[in-house]
């Protein structure tokens, strides 16, 4: 099949470069349609259209495929889908069959919110069996309420399996969420605690990582970073012990790879960890806020204080999540690109 | 014999939530006392109107967990925001330890439709002995939300949005209420099924009303 996929930014771009490359090893050819070129060490095996998406909805180009992935946000999702078929129709041909889905795991007020706004769409792709129950709720008595959809698996992050070399050296990645908490506050308090930390643990890394670009314009500068980060609390730090180290977002997922343990307070990427087998503490300390995403995490059994994580070997006698809750997230799922396609073949038709 | 029931609330969302829950009792064997935590700014007409319920005292959390006459209840409601909520719970299991840890069953609810924030609004709720949902969907994401958990077992029940009731017109019978429900203020629910409906209460008192259920 020859397949689009539209996105625009960092979040829809990282989700849609996974899904390329699972679609692509299943024979199918994939090109992108984003406004900006990423950086070739993201997109190297991918083709890329550098085209707005509003622009990409109306294209010749988009028109030629067998179907096109919208993964936008908000509003821009019903202006895509009302463009293409208005260029559909001026065209005098068929529109495409788009397809979309939540570009993060999401569950709650927040899926709702995301999955509203994808309502119409020729498919939408869920990624375990919680999110199913929750559209099903979401759109009992409506006129959607035969929306079609598919599940899909955990798409959006990387949870194919790894090879690890044990090394010597311990670390505990921290994931870094440039707005969580959103105070500065609390993240000094957060930054000086695991300063301490790596002050009494000294044979282990600390490894503070950005899960995203902490500026998009300008993310090497310090001064541009959020002081909502634990990053810009490291940087304000005139003399961070040697153990407590900053990591650069681009290197998340090898971090990820060579990380002994991982905590974070609701990272996405806290659910690639624990597919990945890291022994993984979710910071309960804050208890389950849904504007941290908390909900997510509900049910997870990986829900710790942090201060019952130390001294940090405590971390590698963590017990291991919730199966059946990872795999209601998607994880159940281990071919969602297959069930993806079988689905745009039988919309193609 | 009758069903006696303490409420707990203190703002005045709470207190009109625990009136209209007092109130849709009336036709039932259930009597009715509330505790109003003393808060600046509670309408005296709030009170005032609970005062024609029953009984209402205005004791702070610690003076009514070492009050004698909490021995007098069957149960307690439990009418305060998130944290508080966890708090009473956790403080009032204490304070029956040494009593041999016999205690009386907690309920708790919501004082309205409960439009978002769901998950963290029963994540405080949970531990308590029966946790009243406003209807199918809230009970539905509920169990979404256990399943799989070691709260799989929390015990609910479905009870309409009573506390988004008007107080003063009758409305027509509309099919089964919940347990405390009179016909009169019966939500359009559908035949239980599922989840607890009203079977699921601990040691509930014998001769309990148990309404339409």
């Amino acid at each position: 099949m020859n397949l689009g996929l539209v996105c625009q930014a960092e979040a829809g771009l990282r989700a849609c470069l996974q899904l390329s490359l699972e679609l692509q090893a299943l024979g199918a050819s994939v090109t992108l349609f984003t406004a900006e070129i990423p950086a070739p060490a993201m997109a190297r095996d991918v083709p890329v259209i550098p085209l707005p998406p509003l622009v990409a909805a109306s294209s010749e180009l988009l028109m030629g495929l067998d179907a096109a992935g919208v993964f936008l946000e908000g509003a821009e999702m019903a202006a895509f889908r009302h463009v293409h078929g208005n260029a559909a129709r001026l065209m005098g041909r068929a529109p495409v069959p788009l397809f979309t889905g939540p570009i993060r795991p999401l569950c709650g007020d927040a899926l709702a919110s995301d999955l509203l706004a994808r309502l119409g769409y020729d498919l939408i792709c869920l990624q375990g069996e919680a999110q199913q129950l929750e559209l099903s709720w979401l759109l009992q008595g409506s006129r959607h309420h035969q929306q079609p959809h598919e599940l899909i698996g955990l798409w959006c992050l990387p949870t194919q399996a790894i090879e690890v070399s044990p090394t010597a050296e311990r670390v505990v990645l921290v994931h870094d969420q440039a707005t969580i908490p959103p105070s500065p506050f609390a993240n000094g308090v957060l930054y000086q605690r695991l300063r301490t930390i790596a002050q009494e643990n000294p044979h282990w890394q600390v490894r503070l990582q950005p899960d995203t670009q902490l500026c998009t314009s300008t993310p090497e500068d310090p001064a541009s970073w959020p002081e909502t980060s634990l990053a810009w609390h490291h940087h304000q730090d005139g003399q961070p012990p040697t153990n407590l180290q900053l990591g650069l977002a681009d290197d998340l997922p090898q971090a990820l790879i060579q990380a002994t343990a991982c905590l974070g307070i609701a990272s996405d990427w806290l659910l690639t960890a624990m597919v990945w087998g890291k022994p993984t503490a979710i910071l309960g300390d804050y208890g389950i806020r849904t504007d941290f995403n908390g909900p997510l995490f509900f049910g997870s059994g990986a829900m710790h204080r942090l201060a019952d994580c130390l001294p940090l070997d405590r971390l590698l006698e963590l017990p291991r999540p919730n199966v059946q809750w990872l795999a209601d997230r998607g994880w159940a799922i281990p071919d969602g690109a297959s069930r993806l396609l079988r689905r745009l073949q039988e919309l193609a038709r | 014999m009758s069903l006696r029931l303490l409420l707990i609330a203190d703002s005045d969302s709470q207190l009109l939530a625990c009136q209209a829950l007092a109130r849709s009792s009336e036709d039932h064997a259930v009597e009715i006392s509330v505790n109003a935590i003393p808060r600046p700014g509670t309408p005296a007409a709030v009170l005032a109107a609970l005062r024609e319920i029953g009984p209402v005292w205005g004791l702070s959390l610690p003076q009514l967990l070492r009050d004698q006459r909490l021995e007098q209840f069957d149960a307690i409601g439990v009418y305060l925001t998130g944290s508080k909520l966890a708090e009473f719970r956790s403080s009032y299991h204490s304070t029956r330890k040494p009593l041999g840890g016999a205690r009386l069953p907690l309920f708790c609810g919501f004082n309205g439709v409960v439009l978002e924030r769901f998950e963290e609004a029963i994540a405080w709720r949970l531990g308590y002995d029966l946790i009243c949902l406003n209807g199918p969907r809230d009970q539905a994401r509920l169990a979404m939300l256990l399943r799989h958990t070691p709260f799989s077992a929390q015990r609910s029940v479905v009870w309409g949005a009573i506390a988004s009731k008007p107080p003063a017109r009758p409305l027509p019978p509309i099919g089964p209420g919940a347990w405390c429900l009179p016909n009169r203020w019966s939500c359009p629910l559908p035949q239980r099924s599922g989840v607890d409906w009203c079977g699921s209460w601990p040691a509930w008192p014998a001769g309990h009303p148990t309404g339409s259920c």
